[in-house]
């Protein structure tokens, strides 16, 4: 477990999030005694009408290795501004049906006001600058391609 | 090549010889995927994003990205 410190953590996490561990994410903080606040955010899949065709599911697919990079960069920037206990992130890949979870921000500090802060702050950095493509999909078997827009400036 | 781009070239991955530059990769893929004009997408070097054109040695990394829609 040592090593585990230097290692830097991976996001990325294939298909959805599951309740349960989200649950079990937070009962292991239960230790960390200094810790006051928590501030967490879950990306739902949403079921977006597209030109009368109802979204069943997101395939999310991702340049890994930047997405990391990218992933680890937002990680040291909201520890240098805010002052946190920890922090965890997962973002999906593969398929995510509509009602699950994509996307898990996890923050902890000894108070309310730098997580609600950093949560905020880490979200809305992995939607504007981490390369992740969701692949929306329809029953029908066709699908469509996502545009968050503001991230090509 | 990603997101969109790797649906309209039927492919997620090729080699380009002899481009020197980004801008020379970049008509290249023009030439072959003109699909790519009507689309919007930055242009990364080994996991960097560039704002203008690079020199590309053997081996570099060139990636299209669409607009990322994550989360």
């Amino acid at each position: 477990m040592e090593e585990k410190k230097k290692k830097i953590p991976k996001v990325i996490y294939v298909g959805p999030v599951s309740p349960h561990f989200i649950a079990e994410s937070i009962a292991k903080h239960s230790s960390k005694r200094n810790i006051g606040a928590h501030s967490i955010f879950l990306g739902q899949v949403r079921n977006d009408v597209i030109e009368g065709k109802e979204v069943t599911g997101i395939e999310y697919s991702t340049y890994e290795e930047m997405a990391e990079e990218k992933f680890y960069s937002i990680r040291e920037d909201a520890f240098s501004k805010y002052d946190l206990t920890c922090m965890h992130i997962y973002h999906s890949i593969g398929v995510v049906k509509t009602g699950e979870i994509s996307l898990f921000v996890f923050v902890s500090a000894k108070h309310r006001k730098q997580v609600f802060e950093a949560c905020s702050f880490i979200v809305e950095q992995i939607k504007s600058l981490v390369p992740v493509w969701g692949k929306e999909l329809f029953e029908d078997g066709t699908h469509n391609w996502k545009t968050n827009n503001a991230n090509l400036k | 090549m990603f997101g969109e781009l790797s649906d309209l070239a039927g492919s997620v991955e090729l080699t380009l010889e002899n481009v020197e530059s980004t801008f020379a990769a970049h008509e290249v893929l023009l030439m072959k995927f003109p699909s790519f004009k009507t689309k919007k997408y930055a242009i990364a070097v080994n996991k960097q994003l560039i704002r203008e054109t690079v020199i590309l040695a053997d081996g570099d990394i060139l990636a299209l990205l669409p607009p990322f829609s994550g989360g």
